[in-house]
């Protein structure tokens, strides 16, 4: 409850007419493809100018080393920064209205998301992609990743 | 499979644009019906081995770098042995002409290496090598032997460029050789591949709908033109290679989205997002989408990848069109797009009542929906109106009807609160706001009553209250906001302000859901007063 020039109000400004469900596999995949190819090529320029800003100032000219430090930084900043800053969502998944959530459909804290990227999705990986196929025979539709970290990806519908 | 496709920008209406189609159509003519064979080099032109095509490009201090850096690689490339190599590279070019069987062709190998005291492991280490070392094995062997070889080459290369310059010239073809201005504006009109011409038409007819209208009919055509020549005249500059030809209209329509980018700044793009049969759509703002798919991408290939896309004309098309949008197009501010709309609105601004024009109005909002200036202004007019005449006509109604709730919306959604609550505290008692305010929703109406409530405007909040009670019956916000109905209800009954209109207004309004409330309090206070 708030006060407002003498007069209490009761309700809140949060948008409650939401509908939230649990993403499909489907929109999971289309929501990856739209990442790599609307921020994927931007994401290339932006690691290339890191690169050689750090070419620039270390003298480091072993291209592959550092690539793979920048890119990693780059990783970081995507997938848990970002997510962490705007309330679990991913810049592809901003534009598609999904949403990543903890166990109790909060925003997610940083140890689970940091679970979620640097444990959970290289585990998905050496399955050699069965960790994302799990999600098409369960019903709450979780991959592996989110099921070690204990998160949930929802969407909104109208 | 998977596709990303622009559908067009959020909430304004498609024209028809006959100029790009004619323009579409033009382009189609020159590709099927002319010659499209002229830009492709005769068979007496072509380079007989690719090595010397190659080899003109390289500068000396590249190659000689190359060289040094062959050295440390492989153990194999020693001085001595880049005279044979570069020995046995010509005569495998000379074997592969004759069309000899495979069991030939290896037998007058064994002949050359007999000759040349090669021994059989020399073979192998030869596949190993890739063509481009080669290419410059063959150049360094040549420099080796002391021979004027560079001085040589380059008068080759010189005679060379030469004729295919007359070529070019003949044909007018743009190409690093030949640059012209006739020449620069029929590379508009030919195409490489069918996809190549079916690709850029595409993006012309998307760009054609929204700025035909705004550029007008001969300012399109000269703005499309004119970048379409600077695009030429930039990759003749930036990334030109001599022999190569210039080709496509993708330089004037990078340059058609440069002015698309200045003045569709603040709009947004429907997207469209398919896989298989998922689909989903979302919208980007034009100033985030435009660099992130065109400039991005551009750069991107530029950097990393050698296609025989020009991508310097490309983006300097693009930097032109968004020069020639900010020196030479006169822009409107951003709700405004079309030149026409505005003198329309000026014109109409200045007419005291709005009964007469109310047609031009919706004309004008019909053409670009977008426009909250002309809507607000002509929703205050009409409000304003009311107040003089005491009496509304069909028309004003009908304005207000289609027009409030939307201005309402399109100010909660640019964070303008000045004009939404200066709306809201001018309608009068008797227009019933369920009538008026139908589409709104739930955050509009309750982000406008916590700001009317911020300046201490009960009357109008509480009449905001009341409509989200009678339109949203099922809400979780509902109990929460009959308290806060209650409470401005009490506060107004206590402390004697505005009690007159709130009596009128519940008077007009014998339905509202906090009627029973007011009689309440009114009851309980009038009998503790007494």
């Amino acid at each position: 409850m708030k006060v407002i020039s003498n007069i209490s109000v009761y309700h809140t400004l949060h948008e409650d007419n939401t509908v939230y469900d649990y993403a499909s596999p489907m929109t999971r995949l289309l929501c990856f493809l739209v990442e790599g190819t609307i921020f994927g090529t931007l994401i290339q320029l932006v690691v290339f100018l890191l690169v050689v800003a750090l070419v620039l100032f270390t003298k480091k000219t072993n291209y592959f080393e550092n690539v793979t430090y920048v890119s990693f930084f780059v990783y970081i900043y995507y997938y848990i920064a970002r997510p962490y800053m705007a309330n679990g969502q991913s810049f592809g998944k901003e534009c598609l209205k999904l949403k990543i959530v903890d166990s109790n459909w909060d925003d997610p804290e940083l140890s689970t998301l940091l679970i979620r990227e640097l444990i959970g999705k290289p585990l998905c990986y050496l399955t050699f992609g069965l960790g994302f196929l799990i999600a098409f025979f369960r019903v709450d539709k979780r991959c592996l990743h989110d099921i070690i970290s204990g998160t949930y990806v929802i969407e909104y519908k109208k | 499979m998977f596709l990303i496709l622009p559908l067009g920008l959020r909430g304004l209406p498609i024209r028809i644009p006959y100029l790009t189609i004619f323009l579409i159509a033009v382009t189609c003519y020159a590709y099927f019906i002319q010659d499209n064979k002229k830009t492709t080099l005769p068979e007496n032109l072509i380079p007989q081995n690719n090595f010397y095509f190659e080899f003109t490009e390289i500068h000396k201090s590249v190659f000689l770098s190359l060289c040094e850096q062959l050295k440390i690689k492989k153990k194999i490339l020693k001085k001595s042995n880049c005279g044979k190599f570069s020995a046995y590279y010509e005569s495998e070019l000379v074997i592969s002409k004759k069309g000899l069987t495979k069991k030939e062709e290896s037998e007058e190998y064994k002949k050359v290496r007999t000759k040349l005291n090669l021994s059989d492991k020399f073979q192998r280490s030869y596949n190993k090598v890739t063509s481009t070392y080669l290419n410059v094995i063959f150049g360094k062997s040549r420099l080796l032997k002391g021979d004027p070889t560079l001085a040589e080459l380059e008068t080759e290369k010189n005679k060379y460029h030469e004729k295919v310059k007359d070529f070019h010239i003949k044909n007018n073809i743009f190409s690093g050789l030949n640059k012209n201005l006739k020449s620069s504006f029929i590379t508009m009109f030919r195409h490489g591949n069918l996809s190549h011409l079916i690709g850029n038409m595409i993006f012309l007819f998307f760009l054609g709908i929204y700025l035909e209208g705004a550029l007008g009919a001969i300012g399109f055509l000269v703005f499309y033109f004119s970048s379409g020549i600077i695009a030429a005249y930039g990759w003749y500059v930036f990334g030109s290679i001599p022999v190569t030809s210039l080709v496509g209209a993708s330089g004037a329509i990078s340059g058609m989205m440069g002015i698309f980018f200045i003045t569709f700044y603040k709009h947004e793009i429907r997207m469209l997002a398919t896989i298989l049969i998922k689909s989903k759509f979302f919208y980007m703002p034009v100033k985030l989408s435009i660099p992130i798919f065109f400039v991005a991408q551009d750069l991107a290939s530029a950097i990393f990848t050698k296609d025989n896309v020009a991508n310097s004309a490309h983006l300097t098309g693009f930097v032109a069109g968004i020069a020639i949008s900010y020196l030479l197009v006169k822009r409107q501010r951003y709700p405004f797009i079309y030149p026409s709309e505005y003198k329309d609105y000026k014109r109409l601004h200045k007419k005291n009542s709005i009964e007469k024009v109310y047609p031009l109005i919706n004309n004008l909002l019909a053409v670009n929906p977008n426009n909250y200036q002309v809507r607000d202004h002509f929703i205050q007019k009409s409000i304003s109106d009311m107040y003089t005449k005491n009496n509304i006509s069909k028309n004003i109604k009908s304005f207000l009807k289609d027009n409030l709730d939307i201005s309402l919306a399109m100010a909660y959604k640019r964070h303008d609160k000045k004009t939404a609550l200066l709306i809201l505290t001018k309608i009068p008692l008797s227009m019933k706001f369920q009538v008026y305010l139908r589409r709104s929703g739930q955050m509009t109406i309750l982000t406008n009553a916590v700001d009317l409530l911020k300046r201490s405007e009960y009357l109008t909040a509480l009449r905001l209250y009341d409509l989200f009670l009678m339109r949203f019956p099922l809400s979780h916000h509902k109990e929460d906001v009959e308290k806060t109905a209650h409470s401005i209800i009490e506060y107004m009954v206590i402390n004697y302000t505005d009690l007159n209109r709130l009596e009128r207004y519940y008077k007009l309004n014998k339905k509202s859901l906090t009627l029973k409330f007011y009689k309440e309090t009114i009851y309980y206070n009038g009998n503790k007063a007494a």
